[in-house]
């Protein structure tokens, strides 16, 4: 079953392409990632693909309908989407964020219910955030605020995740932490789409592969035929590469 | 329990309480002191409301507009809405409408105007940009003072008249006739900044930014645009009848946000307490201070101009 399906998208800033002819598509309880080198496009892919921006041509498809035919409601219930960058007006408290995942599950003013309190408990101990729920979301750390903002995009309860740079700005622990925790989620049955720059660290978990340069598609396809694999990596970032114990290696000879 | 602080919720309600009983005190204050007749109380009810209004109006349009536009220093005056509004007012009295009840509609088109070209100058990449908000909002500013010199030479409008469109003031005449239509429209009015209290869960996200609310699953342009429109609306009303008062909606949101937090389901319904008693408390400066009454908007300018410049120095040490 093809969760979401991207067709011959396009779109450009000004007369520069910054996506150009890309296809892909994800299967349930897949985990794709997406890769390329600094300005391939990968982000505007994310922003395009959870309907922040609008597409210019082509075709998104989640679960068989049209991106468009969604309400933002009925969008943020099925797909939870961690975007890059997060700057805040005002310093809330970490709960008051949380809570405010369930936005799209609760109808017009209503308030808290039961059920979405148990989405709320959940997200928090998964993330294991209750040591600072009552600190402001300015004052975490840079692996807490991850741990933070991930708690409320898994207080949505989506069944399709999608990370832009879960990684960025976090030391070695969290790093590790995030990817167990996308597999975790993936085990449970989710279907996880990543954009991740460090490939090095993250090589051995996802199922599916985009290679992303200048906008357009360099590799897509699962992990069977490794060696086609390591080598598109090698031609889209332009370095030579190992693969040595799960982990891509920049090699230095 | 011993050297417990009690709950925030409790401190939040004491506060409510405090501010809402000292509204309610300096409210007859302003209505019954010295023993007026009952002419004079009515007089003083329109005005009453007006100054609720005003409050009311120009605070939570300030506190709305910070939040989509992600910016703290965002207020009706700033982003040049009231300017837009002015400038649509005297091209309302050129074609020689008179009442302010028809002013408002051109002045209403002219501060979307004015709001559009200001939003569109000084956004970048769906966040606006602190000084090309604030200088195109002072231009657009500046083009309507200019305008109102222009009309008021051609027109030959007093120059109390230029003071008050400029300064602001409360000091209308409405005659019996007209009362009952003033009424409905303030009522109106303060239903249609209301609404605004309903978009509380929507304005709380799309404060962690456009990507966040989205992801959410709010449309922070449809949340936007409503924004614009009902602001637009409400200050043009205003402006019609008070002209222009500056930096209301720049202190009052902050400080209610202080003392209320941050949390647009019970920050913005605080705005009529808070704005309102300092729409009051400044008007009554204005006109009892020295024999004659002094402009409004430069009373609550005198307050707003400090505490402005006090907000750009805290933004500056916090970005270095």
């Amino acid at each position: 079953m093809k969760v979401f399906e991207v067709e011959k998208l396009t779109f450009s800033i000004g007369r520069k392409k910054i996506l150009d002819d890309v296809s892909f598509h994800v299967k349930k309880g897949e985990w794709l990632l997406i890769a390329g080198p600094n300005g391939a496009g990968k982000s505007t892919l994310i922003k395009i693909a959870s309907g922040l921006w609008k597409k210019e041509s082509g075709n998104i498809k989640i679960w068989g309908k049209e991106l468009g035919e969604y309400s933002s409601k009925e969008l943020a219930r099925m797909m939870g989407i961690l975007h890059s960058s997060f700057k805040p007006l005002y310093n809330i408290s970490v709960l008051d964020f949380v809570r405010l995942g369930i936005y799209a599950k609760t109808g017009f003013l209503s308030f808290y219910s039961g059920r979405d309190k148990k989405d709320v408990e959940l997200a928090i101990e998964t993330t294991e955030i209750e040591p600072f729920l009552d600190k402001g979301i300015l004052n975490l750390s840079q692996g807490e605020l991850q741990r933070v903002r991930i708690a409320k995009v898994l207080a949505q309860n989506p069944r399709i995740i999608v990370f832009d740079e879960p990684l960025l700005h976090l030391d070695i622990k969290h790093k590790v932490w995030v990817l167990e925790l996308l597999a975790r989620l993936r085990a449970s049955g989710k279907t996880v789409i990543t954009v991740i720059h460090d490939f090095s660290m993250a090589f051995s978990y996802p199922d599916r592969f985009l290679l992303l340069k200048n906008g357009k598609i360099t590799y897509t396809g699962d992990r069977e035929k490794q060696d086609e694999l390591v080598k598109a990596f090698e031609d889209t970032f332009e370095i030579r590469l190992t693969l040595k114990d799960d982990f891509l290696l920049p090699d230095k000879d | 329990m011993r050297g417990q602080s009690p709950p925030l919720f409790t401190m939040r309600l004491f506060k409510i309480l405090l501010v809402f009983i000292f509204f309610l005190l300096f409210s007859y204050f302003y209505l019954f002191n010295g023993a007026p007749s009952a002419d004079v109380i009515q007089l003083r009810f329109v005005r009453f409301l007006l100054a609720l209004f005003a409050g009311f109006s120009l605070s939570i349009n300030g506190a709305v507009l910070q939040t989509i536009t992600q910016n703290p220093l965002a207020e009706p005056y700033l982003v040049g809405i009231s300017g837009g509004a002015l400038i649509g007012y005297l091209i309302g009295l050129g074609v020689s409408l008179q009442s302010p009840f028809s002013l408002s509609l051109p002045a209403f088109l002219f501060s979307l105007v004015g709001v559009f070209i200001t939003y569109k100058v000084a956004s970048v990449k769906g966040s606006t940009r602190t000084e090309l908000l604030v200088l195109t909002g002072v231009f657009i500013n500046i083009f309507a003072s200019s305008i109102v010199f222009l009309v008021a030479y051609f027109l030959n409008l007093s120059l109390d008249r230029i003071i008050y469109l400029l300064f602001g003031s409360l000091n209308i005449v409405i005659g019996d006739k007209e009362l009952l239509f003033f009424y409905i429209s303030i009522g109106l009015g303060f239903i249609l900044e209301a609404s605004l209290i309903l978009l509380s869960r929507e304005l709380d996200l799309i404060a962690l930014g456009d990507e966040e609310a989205h992801s959410t699953g709010v449309n922070p342009e449809m949340v936007k645009k409503t924004v614009f429109i009902i602001s637009s609306i409400t200050t043009a009303f205003l402006v019609s009848f008070t002209g222009i008062i500056g930096f209301v909606g720049l202190i009052i949101p902050h400080i209610t946000r202080s003392i209320f937090g941050k949390k647009h389901l019970t920050y913005l319904p605080s705005l009529l307490l808070t704005g309102g008693l300092f729409l009051l408390a400044s008007d009554f400066v204005a006109k009892s201070l020295f024999s004659f009454e002094l402009p409004l908007g430069s009373i609550t300018s005198l307050f707003g101009i400090p505490f402005f410049f006090y907000m750009i120095m805290k933004r500056r040490h916090e970005s270095i």
